[in-house]
């Protein structure tokens, strides 16, 4: 049981939800090194998503999933292969025909990413920055339809009465929730969020993976989140991709996955090798199996 | 001999009697020692080639007492002269500074290795930003009074293009400070170039671009009052007219009045800056009595009081569920935001008031471009090789002025910074008396001081390395100062204390030692300061390059007056990566 779920079965996933025949995001053998090759942080990874799943992604640290993350808004391009989002290739745009495609994707970051100095209002209208011709509205404020509407983004992960707080003096929970109000009011038509809950306390975690996979599900958006609690994945997840130093290891609807199958992920060799060896440490590749293969 | 190569209690048992037991030469404490030996060595040399004798000195003293006999009392009878110059002066600092600013943003964009647009970009701009700073004010002025004529716009130019510099590379390097992650997540929206720069940049640098500003109007004021010296408009014109007719008590009395105009900047600048960037600025320890600390936590009191108002509002708001319908959602009116729209507002219009009050128009601006232009063909190609013997001699001159004084300033300055500390003075008496001598010192910039002693014991570079030594208290001994200050010594006094040590013993044992890494680095920011001034200090007679530089402008030899300027910038900038490259070797 626990190596058939660990083998990879790039089909699974597609097969299921096979009604959607164009997958939002689709992803074929990528791989991307860094330090001319030294480090494989992806190799050879390929799935699509349909519209409207929510995917979790799972696996160590360092197993590749931001870099994952980044090569579908186009924040970091592919060392070889395809990626496609919302029928375009994001590894081919520049320039203008990027950043159109980049306001329809939104990314939310494990460090909220925030303008400390400016409010929270502020922060969520910069979501619309690519909707917008100038520097903003006239250079220093942002038209009043707009700032509306950001406050109604802060009002549904509520935080209306946070608005003209600096975002700074927020706790980290309530930045991370600004975040996901600025995403929001982005208006994209796929959500990317990297570890999102990774620097707050498992209160917040809650409270804040509750608030940004229920949004999502009400906007019928496109979900792909990175994450460590698989117990919360089990809950919200579609579907779960695990990777292990840049592979793909499992691909599974998530209903019907049980928890020790999904942990089986976050061994850092085979399993019947070393079971019990549980380290959290960000590996380099130190199977060369893979290499040799 | 064979053991003493050997640390100390590496071996077993006991050194051998007769061992003196001392430390092990370790790299750095060999450099610092040589160091030390250096200045030791260089000191006397630097006093025989400036003509610095013990009887020179001693006569010195009679000559100073001269001085100021003839300059006491201070005659205030021309002053309306006076104050209408020096506010010629004041406007001159602040449009120079604004025009400065409004250059420097787009530099420090196109210089800042996370902003730049390519490689180009960044290679010009990095030029520009090192040209500038290394090129003193004074320098720039005498070029453009020649170019476009006595008068303020020659010293808003010079004072403009010499801060560029300055206020370019800081802006640029806070630039390169900044927070990577919103400027990703900005990009992530499919923000634009200039729409990052707005939102995700601009917030995180404005407060430091604000206090740097601030604090770049303390500096072109001690600048400004001695460019009139040179035809570049000010007081320093009447310096220049009274020292002419002999008239020393005048002399006098323009120099209080300077003293007191600087002091009085610095601390406006001081208020501004705390009220405008509140609790955020921590770079001085809570000092309550002081008015920029009462200041700031007023500002903290506002903060707080304008959060509370907005969060009652805002429940209020949100009670009933909804937004009202002509609420546009702007940011309320607290005292802080209130207070920080007003002084941004007074900084505009003072801006505006000091072009009209020079009454430059921008036509003139445009004409001064022309003028320089020409004047620039004058200068190509620039003569290094014309009496070159002299261009030598002038050199070292300035090198020897430097050294020497940055020798004796620091010996100066060593016992006014350890009685100015607030940790280390033995009384409060002794501590005030301290600073007070420092902050005296500080309000009469080095070319002022340099006057004075040029009218004291006569041309040539004792005149200049008098000056110099002198303003170290000022410089020098308030940076040991606030650098000791913010040294961890309570321990260190506690512990020598309770052994029964006097304060002298337990400052040399206890303090100095701690205080070594960071005297190394005041000294060589000393000596960068002071090889800039030593360049510049010809042009008032007080010895050094800057008389070559004086006397080709007079003689309108300009391929020559070019030679001189690109000298200094060599000079200027190579002194400064030298001793940035020592700084990081011994600290
Ligand atoms: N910019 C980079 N430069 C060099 N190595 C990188 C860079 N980004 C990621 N890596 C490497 O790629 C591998 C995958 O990293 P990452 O995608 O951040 O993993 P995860 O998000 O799963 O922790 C790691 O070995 C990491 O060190
Ligand atoms: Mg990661």
């Amino acid at each position: 049981m626990t190596t058939e779920a660990l083998q990879p079965s790039p089909g699974s996933g597609t097969a299921s939800g096979g009604a959607d025949p164009a997958p939002v995001v689709r992803v074929r053998d990528l791989v991307r090194e860094f330090d001319d090759g030294r480090v494989k942080a992806l190799r050879g990874v390929t799935f699509d998503v349909p519209s409207g799943e929510l995917l979790v992604l799972i696996g160590l640290s360092g197993s590749g999933k931001s870099t994952l993350l980044r090569h579908i808004n186009g924040l970091v391009t592919p060392t070889s292969g395809e990626v496609e989002v919302l029928g375009q290739r994001v590894d081919q745009l520049k320039g203008g025909d990027l950043r159109a495609l980049r306001r329809r994707v939104g990314f939310i970051f494990q460090q909220f990413h925030l303008v400390g100095r400016a409010t929270a209002l502020e922060n969520v209208l910069t979501g619309a920055l690519g909707r917008l011709r100038g520097p903003r509205y006239g250079v220093l404020t942002y038209p009043n339809r707009m700032r509306r509407e950001a406050f109604e983004q802060l009002d549904r992960v509520g935080l209306a009465d946070q608005a003209f707080q600096r975002a700074d003096t927020l706790s980290g929970g309530q930045q991370q929730r600004v975040a996901i109000a600025r995403t929001l009011f982005q208006q994209p038509e796929v959500v990317l969020a990297d570890e999102p809950v990774a620097s707050l306390d498992p209160e917040s975690s809650h409270a804040v993976m509750e608030v940004l996979f229920s949004v999502c599900q009400e906007d019928g958006l496109t979900v792909l989140c990175s994450l460590h609690q698989v117990d919360l994945a089990l809950g919200w997840a579609d579907r779960m991709i695990g990777l292990r130093a840049g592979e793909i290891v499992l691909d599974q609807r998530a209903k019907g996955l049980s928890d020790a199958d999904a942990r089986n992920v976050y061994r850092r060799v085979d399993p019947g090798t070393a079971p019990a060896e549980d380290d959290a440490e960000p590996t380099h590749a130190p199977q060369t199996s893979a290499e040799a293969g | 001999m064979a053991t003493a190569t050997e640390p100390a209690g590496a071996g077993a048992g006991l050194p051998d009697p007769g061992d003196p037991i001392r430390p092990p030469w370790t790299r750095q404490r060999a450099q610092l020692w040589t160091l030390g030996l250096l200045l030791l060595v260089l000191i006397p040399i630097g006093m025989w080639q400036t003509g610095m004798s013990p009887a020179r000195l001693i006569q010195s003293v009679g000559d100073l007492a001269n001085l100021v006999e003839r300059m006491w009392p201070p005659r205030f009878d021309e002053w309306r002269r006076y104050v209408d110059e020096l506010l010629v002066t004041v406007w001159m600092v602040i449009a120079g500074t604004a025009l400065a600013i409004v250059f420097s943003v787009p530099l420090a964009v196109l210089a800042a290795r996370n902003t730049t647009t390519g490689r180009i970009g960044y290679a010009v701009s990095r030029g520009i930003i090192v040209f500038t700073r290394s090129v003193p004010a004074i320098v720039f002025a005498l070029v453009f009074v020649r170019a476009i004529g006595i008068g303020p716009v020659a010293g808003v130019l010079a004072i403009g293009i010499n801060s560029i510099g300055m206020v370019g590379k800081f802006y640029s390097d806070a630039i390169e400070e900044v927070d990577p992650g919103p400027v990703e997540a900005m990009k992530a929206t499919g923000a634009g170039r200039l729409q990052v720069l707005v939102s995700a940049v601009l917030p995180q640098v404005l407060s430091g671009w604000i206090a740097l500003g601030l604090y770049r109007v303390d500096i072109n004021v001690r600048s400004a009052v001695i460019l009139g010296y040179v035809g570049a408009g000010g007081i320093g014109l009447e310096l220049q007219r009274v020292q002419g007719q002999l008239a020393y008590s005048r002399v006098f009395a323009i120099v209080a009045i300077i003293f007191v105009l600087i002091v009085l900047v610095e601390q406006i600048s001081n208020v501004v800056r705390r009220a405008l960037l509140g609790a955020e600025d921590q770079g001085r320890k809570a000092n309550p009595y002081r008015l920029t600390n009462r200041i700031r936590r007023q500002s903290e009191e506002d903060r707080a009081a304008a959060e509370a108002t907005r969060q009652e509002r805002y429940r209020r708001a949100t009670a009933a569920g909804q937004l009202e319908r002509g609420d546009t959602l702007r940011e309320p009116w607290g005292a802080l935001r209130l207070r920080k729209w007003i002084f941004a507002g007074a900084g505009i219009v003072l801006t505006i008031i000091s072009f009209g009050a020079l009454d430059i128009s921008l036509r003139r601006y445009l004409d001064s471009v022309g003028d320089v232009g020409a004047l620039l063909a004058l200068m190509v190609p620039p003569d290094f090789t014309t009496n070159i013997a002299r261009t030598v001699t002038e050199l070292s001159e300035t090198f020897w002025i430097a050294i020497t004084a940055t020798g004796l300033g620091i010996l100066l300055s060593i016992p006014f910074a350890l009685l100015g500390a607030r940790n280390v003075a033995p009384n409060r008496w002794a501590y005030r008396f301290s600073r007070f001598s420092m902050l005296a010192v500080r309000g009469i910039p080095e070319l002022i001081l340099a006057v004075l002693f040029v009218v004291a014991v006569g041309l040539g570079p004792f005149a200049g390395v008098l000056a110099l030594t002198i303003g170290a208290i000022g410089l020098t001994g308030k940076l040991m100062a606030d650098a000791l200050e913010s040294l961890p010594l309570s321990k260190v006094q506690e512990g020598l204390t309770s052994t029964g040590a006097s304060w002298l013993q337990r400052t040399l044992t206890g303090v100095l030692p701690q205080a070594v890494p960071s005297m190394v680095g005041v000294g060589l920011y000393t000596f960068d300061v002071y090889i800039r001034a030593a360049t510049i200090l010809g042009i008032v007679g007080a010895g050094g390059i800057g008389n070559l530089l004086d006397s080709t402008i007079g003689q309108r030899q300009f391929d020559r007056m070019a030679g001189v300027i690109i000298l200094i910038f060599v000079i200027v900038y190579g002194v400064e990566r030298f001793s940035g490259w020592l700084r990081q070797k011994l600290i």
